[in-house]
């Protein structure tokens, strides 16, 4: 009763105090959110920033309705019985055995959807929930996954962490579907593959955590393990006897037929989880629970228990918020600034554990999310390829089809498939050369470092043109919306121009420095020698490209 | 099939005059000359089950792997579809190789490839006893990444080495290909820890290089505007960082551009898959070795996939088929080139599998594992090392599922490696070197050390 007196009083408290500012202060701190909670900053949001105020922009993006993927189709498994005629195969494979179509839902909605914030934190989440199309071959059978994290953005991890144990793709990808119990001979026993990467990737890590993110040490000054390889085996145990959701109509089996549009279930005869391991399992151990789950339960109830004991592990709240942090706002958070977002995912004000809503408002609204960042010298994220290639287009208002994820693969970013559940980049991972956190370096390459000048190039003087759609779209292929920057280039004094980009790209951030080696790029012909710019959008390109290529715009911050 | 597969140069190339700078790192005479040398990490991502890649194949080897990996286990693969070879050592016992290894089968025979048995992280030579009681064993074993990294740093450790083997044996032998400031490392495959060095920097080559410049005076004003902002401090770690990224990669990526423009295409054919097309690119920096003026190099590349819990049998086919054939083109690409006596490739993986089958017809992660070493260099058609007893709870085996406790340890693979590479104090690359005993004779497979 105390408590909850005290945390409503709490979150009174917080509340007021971050909405004392009603807008924002200036068009760089609201430009600097924009980065933070969208897929970028177009020329519309931002115009809007003196009436804006980001936490009731956040408020209003939960009530936006949620985009969703499409249900799709379930094909055969063979793509030659699927797409028999020969004409239409190759499309017909595209659309149906392969993520194209939620790769271009994905890039639509990340252009265009108005549930920016919720789009962009199921983005997140696909990169700690990893499934990949590498092993899973439908777009039919990832779509119900990706509308999980989709739908799950703003709600509990708990109900989030189920669901997706549950899911047909994940139990495909990582192998908890028709996960048998060992065979009495002990010559095959339960798989390990989901119960050690729902560990270490979706939840806790290896290692114990303060509530700030830092390694907890033991007495011989090493981090401490958070699980051994008997609680691998388990979780091993508790995640057998889950098949396929039986199709309609057709009989129950041990290992059903492939079903991906609704979760597994357990196999069952005459009621019992006859494919279950019914013994003793060793769980996570932490203050408050030795981890015994004791044999004899049924696979249900077991399962029950076994995401309670992950879900109320003391490092889900660092290490979830700390990936968020991450993904959102800031590679190198401060200990106090993942202990903050650690408290409101294990208190979200209300008593309520696990609320990936009031997470992601700490997240945004944290101070140092919020701060000036001119003083930090460890402040900002690489952005990854897709979104830098999003908030470039966005920034630009482009318009496009969709049809963008062989840019991003030639960035090391091939959405939807990850080459490994450790997902696109790795996390950690040390900038070479310096001692700080750098996920999206973990994939820069010089290939990739000119991949991306070499879209920025594309974009800025050509389009990307898209293979002939069925049926036609409205819109074919990317382009960019020069207006806005021609008008200003036309203007023999680049001041303007120089000012818009910064605005629009640098949080207003372009040093003097800067706009000097631009302008010496930025010739101008004149009709006599008085007038506009004849060459207009000659200097936009120019300016455009210098500024998107620059690290200045490739990190955020 | 030309080199334009390698490079396509689509773009203009920078040849303007202001851009000769870029040009400064190549060596232009033929420099290589005969002291060159190359090693060429192939690495098996997601840990390779090893355990279906060689077994003894005598009447009592083969009924050891049966027992555990039966054809009831779903993993089984009969005794009569291995390939049999015959090492010169391991008493005398024929061995088999998987049946998709068949293109390496007569590379063995020809003393050109050498297997190195149950190999993996170790902190210092570790019996069953000393593990079960405990002792020093490396941090966080059975996890991909941690184990990746450690196999690629030659470390034990979780809190990593920042740099990888390779990196630091490409510094070390710096003094080699102090004529080029062409990185002397190379990844295929994005960036890695092996070839992350301390000095030494490392080049992904790309498709293309930077695109959409030209001679005329706009262009160029662009392009040096360009490289002048790469140039301004803001203060930012990561935005210097990237700075650092793309300038290096601007220059490297043009200089190979252009010196692989000069060599002749290759006639060995490879595969077309991404492993076949990463050692095709190799073997094509390899030629250009001289317009690059490197004396050594170091190369990663990868092939993914081998995190087979489950369908293991065909999917490790698979990738046994596509990696036996890109090696064999890689082997006939290094004879195409004279060059096969300096070229040594060898594989690194996560980890080998459980010998105890899992549901759905996969196996679980693991700790020894078997390798593969192929070159001119190498002492063939030999297995080298200890091959682990095939029995569950038995001496090798690190609990009851057939977790081999590696008889060999990372650094002791690598130890022959690096001396054939020209380093004289390898314990600069492999610091935990003194842990193990290099007086072992069943490790010598390079010829010269």
């Amino acid at each position: 009763m105390m408590f909850s007196i005290r945390s409503s009083l709490m979150a009174l408290l917080v509340s007021w105090s971050l909405t004392s500012p009603a807008v924002s202060a200036s068009q760089p701190y609201w430009a600097r959110f924009v980065d933070q909670a969208t897929f970028g900053p177009t020329p519309t949001l931002l115009d809007a920033w003196s009436t804006s105020d980001p936490e009731a922009w956040i408020n209003d993006q939960r009530s936006v309705a949620a985009t969703r993927y499409p249900g799709l189709p379930a094909f055969p498994s063979s793509s030659t019985q699927g797409c028999p005629d020969a004409e239409t195969a190759a499309t017909c494979k595209r659309d149906n055995y392969s993520m194209y179509p939620l790769e271009v839902q994905f890039f639509q909605n990340a252009l265009f959807a108005p549930d920016q914030l919720r789009q962009r934190v199921a983005f997140a989440l696909s990169q700690i929930f990893v499934v990949s199309g590498v092993k899973i071959s439908q777009p039919s059978s990832l779509s119900p996954f990706l509308n999980l994290l989709v739908d799950g953005a703003f709600g509990n991890y708990r109900d989030l962490l189920k669901q997706v144990t549950l899911n047909p793709a994940m139990g495909y990808y990582l192998d908890m579907v028709n996960n048998d119990k060992g065979t009495t001979d002990g010559k095959i026993r339960p798989n390990e593959n989901y119960a050690r990467e729902v560990l270490q990737l979706f939840s806790i890590g290896l290692y114990q955590l303060n509530k700030d993110g830092t390694q907890k040490l033991g007495s011989d000054g090493q981090p401490i393990a958070t699980y051994d390889q008997d609680t691998v085996e388990g979780f091993a145990h508790v995640f057998t006897g889950w098949t396929f959701g039986t199709l309609t109509g057709a009989t129950p089996k041990k290992h059903n037929p492939s079903n991906y549009l609704v979760p597994m279930e357990i196999y069952r005869v005459n009621g019992q989880d006859t494919n279950h391991e019914k013994g003793a399992k060793q769980l996570l151990v932490y203050p408050g629970t030795t981890g015994q789950l004791v044999a004899g339960q049924d696979a249900a109830a077991d399962l029950e228990v076994a995401i309670d004991n992950i879900f109320n592990h003391p490092n889900v709240g660092p290490f979830i918020g700390r990936r968020l942090i991450q993904a959102l706002v800031t590679s190198n958070p401060s200990t106090d600034y993942v202990a903050r977002v650690a408290q409101a995912f294990n208190n979200n004000g209300s008593g309520i554990r696990g609320d990936l809503f009031a997470t992601v408002k700490a997240v945004l609204l944290d101070p140092e999310a919020r701060s000036d960042k001119t003083v930090q010298v460890s402040y900002g994220k690489l952005r990854e390829p897709v979104l830098m290639v999003t908030a470039f287009l966005r920034g630009m208002e482009a318009t496009s089809d969709g049809i963008l994820s062989s840019q991003t693969k030639a960035m090391a970013e091939d959405v939807f498939y990850s080459s490994t559940v450790f997902n696109y980049f790795p996390n950690p991972y040390v900038i070479p050369g310096t001692n700080l956190d750098g996920p999206e370096f973990g994939v820069e390459s010089s290939a990739v470092a000119v991949a991306r000048d070499n879209f920025i190039n594309t974009m800025v003087y050509s389009r990307i043109n898209s293979p002939a759609t069925t049926p036609p779209q409205a819109v074919s292929g990317t382009d960019l919306n020069f207006s806005r920057l021609d008008a200003l280039s036309a203007n023999s004094d680049p001041s303007g121009l120089l000012d818009y980009l910064s605005a629009h790209f640098l949080q207003g951030g372009m040093t003097a420095s800067m706009k000097s080696i631009i302008t010496s790029a930025l010739n101008c012909t004149q009709t006599g020698g008085k007038g506009p710019c004849t060459n207009a959008r000659d200097r936009s390109r120019t300016a455009l490209y210098l500024v998107a290529t620059s690290a200045f715009y490739q990190v955020q911050r | 099939m030309n080199r334009r597969d390698f490079l396509k140069h689509t773009g203009f190339g920078l040849t303007g005059t202001a851009l000769l700078s870029t040009l400064g790192g190549i060596r232009l005479a033929e420099a290589a000359g005969n002291d060159y040398k190359a090693l060429v990490c192939v690495f098996l991502f997601g840990g390779n089950d090893s355990n279906n890649m060689l077994i003894p194949l005598d009447a009592e080897g083969y009924a050891a792997y049966n027992a555990v990996r039966g054809p009831t286990s779903g993993i089984n693969i009969p005794q009569s579809s291995w390939l049999p070879i015959n090492p010169s050592s391991q008493g005398g016992k024929v061995f088999g190789l998987h049946p998709s290894l068949a293109s390496l089968q007569p590379l063995f025979s020809q003393n050109r490839l050498a297997l190195i048995a149950n190999t993996g992280t170790l902190a210092k030579p570790t019996t069953r006893a000393q593990y079960l009681l405990g002792g020093a064993k490396p941090d966080n074993l059975f996890s991909h990444v941690d184990q990746q990294n450690q196999w690629q740093s030659a470390t034990t450790k979780a809190a990593i080495r920042p740099t990888g083997w390779g990196g630091r044996l490409a510094d070390g032998v710096a003094t080699f290909n102090a004529a080029t400031t062409f990185p002397p490392l190379a990844s295929l495959s994005g960036v890695n820890l092996f070839t992350q060095g301390a000095v030494s920097s490392v080049i992904a080559p790309n498709a293309s290089s930077l695109k959409g410049f030209n001679t005329s005076a706009a262009s160029m004003a662009r392009y040096q505007a360009m490289r002048q902002l790469e140039t301004l401090s803001s203060g930012n770690v990561l935005i210097k960082a990237k700075n650092s990224i793309t300038g290096k990669a601007i220059d490297s990526l043009d200089t190979l551009t252009k010196a692989t423009a000069s060599v002749p295409a290759l006639t060995t054919v490879f595969p077309g898959s991404s492993l076949g097309g990463q050692l095709k690119n190799i073997a094509t920096m390899i030629a250009a070795r001289g317009t690059l003026g490197v004396q050594r190099q170091v190369f990663f590349c990868s092939l993914g996939g081998f995190d087979t819990h489950s369908a293991q049998l065909n999917a490790q086919a698979g990738l046994f088929k596509d990696l036996a054939d890109s090696l064999k083109a890689f082997q006939d690409a290094t004879i195409e080139l004279g060059v096969d006596q300096a070229v040594t490739a060898f594989t690194l993986s996560d980890f080998g599998r459980t010998f105890l089958p899992s549901a759905n017809a996969g196996s679980d992660h693991g700790w020894g594992s078997h390798h593969l070493i192929l070159g001119g260099a190498v002492k063939g058609g030999d297995i080298y090392g200890k091959y682990p007893t095939l029995q569950l709870a038995g001496p090798d085996d690190a609990d009851s599922e057939g977790r081999w406790i590696p008889s060999t340890s990372v650094e002791e693979y690598a130890y022959p490696l690096v001396r054939w590479f020209g380093l004289s104090d390898p314990k600069v690359v492999l610091p935990n070197l003194s842990a193990f005993d290099l007086t072992r004779k069943d490790l010598g497979f390079m010829t010269g050390v």
